[in-house]
């Protein structure tokens, strides 16, 4: 058993992990990174899917990570390459009668459609312009507990904080400042029918709103996810893009970033245990005081590390229940993180194909772009309403990328992959998944897919459908939720994971999180990473363990 | 470690016409209501209770001087057992559960994640593995959910066990009678089964008058075995069935708190700020800060070392023989600063004086010797205002050397 010191240890090296070692390192900090799996980057991964054909398993669209994040972190230097960008989001009509978006431009349609359209985008930037900063800051915190810090400096930040929302809001200016707070707690179904007639137009917007969660547009709250979306695309101040190489890339050059700031990053290091242990008298407190702290963790094959920080990237429930252990915890707050909800009805299916799909109305330049087969928001409701029922989709709806025309370097020469999110596969399937089920479901897939893209079938070397429980098991994401906790009213902003620890720190002295099921929450985004950096970097280590 | 949820206890379906009557019977009632000649019934916990049998003097004079019996039905009990159930216990309740050895009971408050106390109970220690929790409110909800993450089922027997509460001077030489052979040997607080004919009882030394006194526990279908074993004997010890006002009296006299009534348990107080916590309660022998983490630690620990408790439950002496019932307390004779108000009250007719259990603000509690206590007389249909000096005092207001005398004296 070795015993090893640390300033800070990140468990779990997805890139929210990955962003806070490299800002606590470059802090001077000695941070380690223990990953359970062999690659670092968790569903921000590239991996293989067949020999030559490497594909983006999770995530397969970046445009959530901040430009000024990526700045300050190197990303470029680092090896970050950017094989597409300003991708834009074509609605597949199966006659061929697509609709293109393109930033404020809207092609196809009605004539209605097209000229409400930028007024639609500029009024929707307006509401992100408002969100984002909200998604770039640490959520304040409306009452402490007696026991909690009351530092005047953390009260006086969130005072701040607050009232500077509540003055942004004010300075929406009346008209927007009613029209959000009008449409903030509706659903996306009723605000796209509000404004638009195509089904086309309105299938693409309310996707958009609901993608990465468990909700059909006519859930209500979908306008909330919609605004969040659009506000952390914002604050991202990125277009659509596909990283060379996969999104693997972004890890990669965060693991440079981090092995260049000083980091020790170790793969194959599945953490067991959070250890806990009581301060002594040796660190300034009376027994009778001494507060329980997180002191280290123990790795599933006996290896004990310490530190007087543990931040963990795994999501807040499996850290709190299963790595630190409900016994070290009030029973509130138990509950509370026990409540947490994380649910996908989103797979992915990763094809390898022999040449490149034609389809119907499609150029091969347009290929590239992200292809949605979400005919209209009745059909995104349906695909989502069996999932409920433990059933899967008859005509699942689909996001798709063809990253092999902006990266060859994927696959191999003059073949292609396609990588698609599939909407509409429940986490568990009634019954279970089965060897006939997945085929049943696959063939929903490749059938919607054949009628956009005729002859695609033949095409296929390799395919590979990941429903929401081989997602779960994949990447270590508890029901196949992108977020590590679902993206809900109840769970936004304070209230995420929960209050209590809505500020990446948990009631258990020295131990934080980091990953997406704290605020701002999922996506390829690296702010929850940031922000908890932040807050670790605001407890000094001098001061962790001692009084005061 | 495997998380697990105990499974809910599967719900007891009601009878169909289970609505007809209001109040459920105790399964003493048989015996017990024939005897209650004031047809003075309560309801406790949705049980039909006797307040009065005879006469609230007779039956209190009875707790002092002979025996009493008084019917726990209503009272909740849940078992708690399992590999974990000494863990869970100990994260539950303030006080180190690792220190109470098989065979013993122990004074318990739990707290929420703010320290302030949900209730207060006994808790009953058979084995290394097997624990019951006595409570006056319903608690399964919580402790179910206090259960994730340990190896321990929980269920609720309320109805399955029954208790008698024997109390008084005479109550070991009664048991004795009875055939409970060596009873006078067990100490305070500690618990041995007997087996009386075919009777089998479960006697724990513990009560609420802070005298010589046991608690009788048995299967639900022997309550009324139990009572007539204890009537068959108990004539020539004295024994009288009392009812809740008699035992109030005591409790008020031997310094315990009621939920409801002392205090609000945090789980339904609606009021910001009403709830309180152990210290506040005056309960600080109750809480083991040094113990691994339990529920409310960091916040009473925030509480004891930045010294930021509101209030005290203390005890008061007031001058006159008028109980104080619900008077607020000043801190000056004009009455001009409120500084808390009286929660029970009572004129102790064995001590002789006015007492009453009072919730004190800071800072006074601890610093002022001097209380000034209003009260409103109503003589005659006339009200009339009395501002009563009062003065601190040790709480429990009586207890008598015999209720830890070991062996129990033979009276
Ligand atoms: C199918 C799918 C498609 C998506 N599409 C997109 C998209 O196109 N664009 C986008 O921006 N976002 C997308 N997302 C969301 C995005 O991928 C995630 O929200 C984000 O990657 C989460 O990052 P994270 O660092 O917070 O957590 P994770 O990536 O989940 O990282 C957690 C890490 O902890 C590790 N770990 C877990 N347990 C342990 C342990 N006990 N010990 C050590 N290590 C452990 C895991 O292996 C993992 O590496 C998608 C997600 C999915 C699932």
């Amino acid at each position: 058993m070795v015993k090893q010191k640390f300033d800070s240890i990140i468990i779990g090296g997805g890139h929210n992990g990955l962003v806070t070692a490299i800002k606590l390192a470059k802090a001077g900090q000695r941070v380690l990174v223990l990953e359970a799996k062999d690659q670092f980057g968790g569903a921000a991964v590239t991996r293989g899917l067949a020999p030559g054909y490497n594909i983006s398993a999770a995530a397969h669209l970046l445009h959530l990570l901040p430009k000024k994040l990526q700045r300050e972190l190197r990303l470029e230097q680092f090896g970050l390459v950017l094989a597409a960008q300003n991708l834009k989001t074509i609605a597949l009509d199966l006659a061929g009668n697509h609709v293109v978006f393109d930033g404020k431009n809207l092609s196809g349609g009605t004539a209605a459609d097209q000229s409400h359209y930028p007024t639609y985008h500029r009024d929707m930037q307006e509401l992100a312009r408002f969100f984002a900063p909200l998604l770039a800051s640490r959520a304040p915190r409306l009452a402490r507990g007696k026991h909690e810090p009351h530092a005047r400096a953390e009260k006086l930040r969130d005072a701040c904080n607050l009232a500077m929302t509540g003055l942004r809001l004010r300075l929406l200016g009346r008209r927007r400042m009613r029209q959000m707070l009008r449409i903030i707690g509706m659903n996306a179904y009723d605000l796209v029918d509000e404004h638009f007639e195509s089904p086309l137009v309105k299938g693409a917007i309310a996707l958009d709103a609901v993608i990465g969660t468990e909700f059909a547009p006519r859930t209500p709250g979908t306008v909330i996810s919609y605004l969040y979306r659009l506000g952390a695309e914002y604050a991202a101040g990125n277009s659509l893009a596909q990283p060379q190489g996969g999104m693997g890339s972004v890890s990669a050059a965060l693991v440079k970033a981090a092995e260049a700031a000083g980091v020790t990053l170790k793969l194959k290091s599945p953490v067991a245990r959070i250890l806990v242990s009581r301060a002594d008298s040796s660190q300034g407190y009376d027994d009778e005081y001494a507060p329980d702290y997180a002191s280290g963790v123990v790795t599933v094959n006996g290896t004990e590390y310490h530190a007087n920080h543990i931040v963990s990237n795994v999501d807040p429930k499996t850290t709190v229940l299963q790595l630190a252990g409900p016994q070290h915890f009030d029973t509130d707050f138990v509950r509370r993180i026990n409540n947490i909800r994380m649910k996908g009805v989103s797979g992915k299916l990763h094809l390898a194909l022999k040449a490149l799909p034609e389809f119907k109305g499609l150029s091969r330049l347009e290929l590239g772009n992200r292809l949605l087969i979400a005919p209209s928001s009745e059909a995104i409701e349906r695909a989502i309403d069996p999932t409920k029922y433990g059933e899967f989709a008859e005509q699942p709806v689909l996001e798709i990328t063809i990253p092999t025309l902006a990266d060859p370097s994927l696959a191999p020469a003059g073949t292609h992959l396609l990588s698609a999110v599939v909407v509409g596969i429940p986490t568990e399937l009634k019954g279970g998944w089965k060897a006939e089920s997945r085929k049943a479901l696959l063939k929903n897939v490749m059938a919607v897919l054949e009628s956009y893209a005729p002859g695609i079938g033949k095409l296929v070397v390799q395919s590979e459908l990941l429903t929401p429980s081989d997602i779960a098991e994949e990447f270590a994401l508890p029901g196949g939720c992108w977020h590590q906790g679902s993206l809900t009213f109840d769970q936004f902003y304070f209230m995420r994971p929960t209050y209590g620890a809505s500020q990446y720190q948990t009631p258990l002295k020295g131990l934080y999180l980091c990953g997406a099921g704290n605020h701002p929450g999922g996506g390829v985004m690296g702010l929850a990473g940031y922000n908890a950096a932040q807050q670790v970097l605001r407890h000094p280590i001098k001061n962790q363990n001692s009084k005061g | 470690m495997m998380m697990r949820l105990s499974p809910k206890p599967a719900l007891v379906k009601p009878a169909p016409d289970h609505f007809k009557q209001l109040l459920q019977e105790s399964p003493f009632a048989k015996r017990a209501m024939p005897l209650c000649r004031t047809r003075d019934v309560m309801n406790w916990n949705g049980f039909a209770l006797v307040n009065v049998y005879s006469t609230v003097e007779e039956e209190y004079f009875a707790i002092r001087n002979r025996s009493s019996v008084f019917d726990l039905a209503p009272m909740m009990k849940y078992r708690i057992s399992g590999k974990d159930a000494e863990a869970y216990c100990n994260r539950l309740v303030t006080r180190d559960v690792r220190k109470q050895k098989p065979g013993r009971v122990s004074y318990v408050v739990w707290c929420d994640e703010a320290g302030m106390v949900i209730d207060d109970g006994t808790l009953f220690r058979f084995s290394a593995t097997e624990f019951r929790l006595c409570s006056q409110e319903r608690q399964i909800d919580w402790l179910l959910d206090c259960a994730l993450g340990y190896d321990v089922t929980i269920s609720d027997v309320s109805e399955s066990i029954m208790a008698l509460t024997l109390q008084g001077p005479t109550s070991a030489s009664l048991l004795k009678l009875c055939g409970f052979k060596g009873v006078e040997n067990i100490k305070p607080f500690e618990i041995k089964d007997w087996k009386i004919g075919k009777l089998a009882v479960t006697v724990s030394r513990t009560g609420f008058t802070a005298d010589l006194g046991y608690e009788l526990w048995v299967d639900a279908g022997d309550a009324i075995a139990l009572w007539d074993l204890l009537f068959e004997h108990g004539q020539g010890r004295g024994l009288v069935p009392i009812g809740n006002e008699a035992l109030n009296m005591a409790r008020i006299e031997a310094g315990l708190l009621l939920p409801g009534i002392d205090f609000i348990s945090s789980m339904a107080n609606v009021r910001m700020g009403f709830c309180r916590s152990p210290y506040e309660l005056g309960l600080d022998f109750t809480v083991d800060l040094a113990k691994p983490h339990f529920n409310g630690r960091a916040a009473l620990v925030a509480e004891k070392q930045n010294e930021t408790s509101r209030s005290k439950l203390i005890g008061l002496e007031i001058e006159s023989n008028k109980p104080v019932n619900d008077s607020i307390v000043y801190s000056d004779e004009s009455c001009q600063t409120e500084i808390g108000f009286v929660t029970s009250a009572i004129w102790s007719p064995t001590c002789k004086r006015n007492i009453a259990i009072a919730q004190i603000n800071a800072p006074y509690y601890g610093t002022l010797t001097q209380f000034w206590v209003e009260l409103y007389l109503k003589r005659e249909l006339t009200w009339q205002r009395r501002v009563l000096e009062a003065w601190p005092v040790e709480r429990p207001f009586f207890a008598h050397p015999r209720r830890r005398q070991t062996p129990a004296g033979d009276y």
